[in-house]
């Protein structure tokens, strides 16, 4: 029997490595610049784009994948199995998870395709998509791996902190975190996403302050399972900072991952942001922690 | 030093015994106590202003005899209000109490509420008392003082009422209400000389405690009626401690040379009532036309008043007949103030009301905060509070103030954030009068209340949030720009009546002779590698062009911080600072 065959957007940001190794699909999204048009599908170095970005001053708009884009991806993963299981973007922050019901159902006779809405995005977003070519590699069987997959998604955290809410704003993905609009002071808000949804943790000064909270954040966790931080252009010393505040907060033994995150996010939040993916891993015992 | 004490000696007649001091009482009654009252309360407005003289600290601080005098003046109203005949002394004493407690303000105010508490606690239940009970009452009275603080520091207004106590229960044998009571006031002035060799800081400022005198100044005036004079409290107890407090929160330099031609700002606001909507157009029209730089701004529920007047008393009296009125700032102003207002435009306020979510009706839990100044107000309103009460450095807001805010919260729990050290006490004596759960975090200054409010986690839940909040206090720096109001030496700065003054996290440490080398002087204490941001307030008497010439002035010396700057309309302050 055919193996299920894993499908994602670009924004879930693995690397083309993992890609190839795991054996997934990637719809690509898009991203526009002025009169530019990037398709960013993973496989493509992104550095050209994000110079763009740096050095434009026009502020990137995206737009989620045509229902063309998703069949064509389908058609070709169709090839290799009956079972396709299409992983994506909280569906609050994107209609992409929409257009893939829309598309799987054009294929209905063809091939049998589950679309499950992450409610996060990102390295969030890549962790659930990377245990699901796991497990399908393995042969476990499609239920078994959306099963698994839906019991992973409320051990999922995804915790940020952006320059400003300019880019939210704009953006129109500001969700709860709207609350925080109209503030005199200028601040960092911090953000979590909360089933799908951008919300507001709390207000911070300045960016020192912000990777304390970041710290503090993890070192609640009795524990976890893989600890990422995510950002986009933040400097090499910033970001060794957080991994000495994470080790100072939880000892040197939780493995620390960097990811950067691509440019749909970056359009979104900005490209100043940082934040922090944990992932605390399943309970085989509920009274095992 | 104690040669100079300053401590007014016409005052000290009564601690003398007189002829008068032959009328003998033997019981005390519901009659006899309001007199006393009446007579204890008359003698401190009396005073006020050689009670506020002795305040040590050369900032414009919250004046203790204001405060004290405030809050007795909402006892006296609660006594007339009920007034009725043959009432018991214990019922008496116990209206005097609550009307004290809610309106105490200030430290002196609320420890001086808690005094007539422990009293009245001991007259309970009583129709009349003799010697031996008000002796009892007495204790009972210091040891209410004493439970009111945190930690109790002698040479202060505890250590009057503990030796007043002390000298009732030796006495407490004699049949003579006027001979214990004589007793009692001679060992409160002993007690008070006392204060600046217990408290360093009055031996150096050759002064004796303030609050302590103003208890003093309290029991003497007692004793006076209860001899027989007849010192009355003022009638008009609403606008006499109107024009009390805005000799207070003046030109505390000037003192009685205050010089009225100015006017008064005005400003409050009026709630109406299912029953009594309120009539918008037609309190503008009043307002109007007894004054200038009307602005009234609101619906029938509320309305902001705020107006320039030859004399407070008729705008207040008049938003009082049209609803409760809150938030009452009268402020005296000085030419330069009134040219500020007037290009100001106090209605971005209402604006920022309209976006902003309160925390409360994101998580349930409401924030009350005490803010000086329009622009700090609007900045805590931006943030998310529930409700701003006015008041800081020179206007102590009441219990009941900060009680009526916190009801009006529409939350079961609410965290109150005092901004200052003198009104923490005040804010906490209002957790028992509520059924809401109030958390006093105990801020100290505006930027660790601003800290608090930016650190309130809308996904934590309520102990965690108060932590963080607690934490976020500790992690910031806060510098406090004023000139002086007189000449002393605190903590080893010499400073002079006039100079520029800055206060590190509370404590006095330079002198200097502008706002600009004083801030510069207090970054220079502060390891600045550590911090990131400088945000400067500052306040109603500096420009916001003064104020960018200042900020791009550090900006170019501190290169390393991010600074900014915020017009948090402070009446007093050139400047607050917080450094993050």
């Amino acid at each position: 029997m055919p193996k299920t065959v894993i499908v994602t957007d670009s924004t879930a940001d693995l690397t083309a490595d993992e890609i190839n190794e795991l054996g997934i699909h990637v719809v690509p999204m898009t991203v526009q610049l002025g009169s530019k048009v990037y398709q960013d599908d993973l496989k493509q170095p992104r550095e050209r784009f994000f110079q763009m970005m740096a050095e434009s001053t026009e502020r990137p708009t995206t737009s989620s994948p045509s229902l063309a884009t998703f069949r064509e991806v389908y058609d070709a993963a169709c090839g290799e199995t009956d079972d396709i299981i299409s992983i994506h973007l909280s569906g609050k922050l994107s209609d992409t998870v929409r257009r893939a019901r829309q598309a799987a159902e054009t294929m209905l006779g063809r091939c049998q395709i589950h679309v499950l809405d992450s409610e996060v995005t990102s390295v969030g977003q890549g962790i659930l998509v990377k245990q699901a070519a796991r497990m399908a590699r393995e042969g476990a069987p499609v239920q078994e791996i959306i099963r698994t997959l839906r019991g992973m998604i409320d051990h999922i955290y995804v915790v940020f902190f952006v320059e400003s809410l300019d880019f939210l704003e704009q953006g129109g993905r500001i969700g709860k975190a709207q609350a925080l609009l109209g503030t005199m002071l200028n601040i960092k808000p911090m953000l979590i996403l909360e089933e799908g949804e951008i919300e507001p943790l709390e207000k911070v000064r300045t960016r020192g302050r912000a990777l304390d909270k970041l710290a503090e954040f993890v070192s609640e966790f009795g524990r976890i399972e893989s600890l990422t931080i995510m950002h986009h252009q933040s400097t090499s010393d910033e970001i060794q900072s957080l991994i000495e505040r994470i080790e100072t907060a939880r000892g040197e033994s939780t493995p620390i991952f960097v990811a950067q995150y691509g440019p749909v996010l970056a359009a979104h939040i900005g490209p100043d942001a940082l934040g922090i993916v944990v992932y605390e891993g399943l309970r085989e015992n509920p009274w095992d922690w | 030093m104690t040669d100079q004490l300053v401590t007014p000696a016409t005052e000290q007649a009564s601690t003398t015994p007189t002829e008068a001091d032959t009328t003998t009482i033997e019981v005390v009654d519901g009659p006899t106590l309001v007199r006393m009252f009446e007579g204890a309360s008359g003698w401190l407005q009396h005073h006020v202003h050689t009670i506020n003289a002795l305040n040590v600290f050369p900032v414009p601080d919250g004046d203790t005899g204001t405060n004290m005098m405030a809050t007795v003046q909402s006892a006296m109203q609660e006594l007339r209000s009920k007034l009725r005949e043959g009432e018991p002394v214990g019922d008496v004493a116990n209206r005097m109490a609550r009307g004290a407690l809610m309106g105490a303000r200030g430290n002196s105010g609320v420890i001086l509420s808690q005094i007539l508490r422990g009293f009245a606690k001991g007259l309970e239940g009583k129709q009349f008392v003799t010697t031996a009970e008000i002796a009892e009452a007495m204790s009972n009275a210091s040891d209410a003082a004493y439970k009111a603080v945190m930690k109790p520091v002698e040479g202060t207004i505890l250590t009057v009422v503990r030796e007043a106590a002390d000298a009732a229960k030796q006495h407490a044998h004699e049949k003579n209400v006027v001979k214990l009571f004589h007793e009692i006031v001679a060992a409160a002035k002993r007690a008070e000389l006392k204060t600046p060799d217990l408290l360093p800081v009055l031996k150096e400022a050759g002064v004796t405690d303030s609050g302590g005198h103003g208890l003093w100044v309290f029991l003497d005036g007692a004793l006076r009626n209860l001899r027989g004079e007849t010192i009355t409290t003022s009638e008009e107890a609403n606008t006499g401690e109107v024009e009390h407090l805005t000799q207070s929160v003046g030109h505390p330099q000037s003192g009685d040379l205050l010089d009225q031609e100015w006017g008064y700002d005005i400003q409050y606001l009026i709630r109406g009532s299912n029953e009594r909507p309120l009539d918008v157009d037609t309190i503008r029209d009043y307002i109007n036309g007894i004054g200038d730089c009307a602005l009234v701004v609101g619906d029938e529920t509320l309305v902001k008043v705020h107006v320039h007047c030859p004399n407070p008393g008729p705008a207040i009296h008049y938003g009082a007949e049209q609803g409760i009125i809150c938030d009452v700032v009268v402020e005296n102003m000085d030419l330069q103030a009134q040219e500020f207002l007037q290009e100001e435009a106090p209605p971005q306020v209402a604006e920022a009301f309209g976006t902003v979510q309160t925390t409360h009706e994101l998580t349930g839990v409401g924030i009350v905060v005490v803010a000086p100044g329009e622009g700090i107000a609007e900045i805590f309103r931006s943030l998310g509070v529930s409700d701003v009460v006015s008041g800081g450095q020179t206007m102590n807001p009441s219990t009941k103030d900060l009680l009526d805010a916190v009801e009006g919260v529409d939350a079961d729990t609410v965290i109150v954030l005092p901004n200052n050290k003198n009104i923490i006490l005040a804010a906490e004596q209002i957790i028992p009068l509520t059924e809401k759960r109030v958390h006093v975090l105990p801020t100290r200054t505006v930027p660790q209340g601003i800290a608090a409010v930016m650190s309130f986690n809308y996904a934590g839940a309520l102990e965690e949030n108060l932590e963080e909040m607690r934490e976020a206090v500790a992690h910031v720096q806060t510098g406090e720009v004023t000139t002086a109001i007189r000449t002393t030496t605190i903590d080893g700065v010499s400073v002079n009546d006039g100079d520029i003054i800055g206060l590190l996290n509370g404590k006095l440490v330079v002198a200097e002779s502008s706002p600009e080398a004083v801030v510069r002087a207090m970054l220079d204490r502060l390891e600045l590698d550590e911090y990131e941001i400088l945000t400067l307030y500052h306040g109603e008497n500096v420009s916001p062009d003064e104020a960018t010439a200042m900020m791009e002035a550090l900006q170019e010396s501190y290169s390393s911080l991010e600074v900014e700057v915020v017009r948090g309309g402070q009446p007093h302050y050139h400047y607050i600072f917080s450094v993050e």
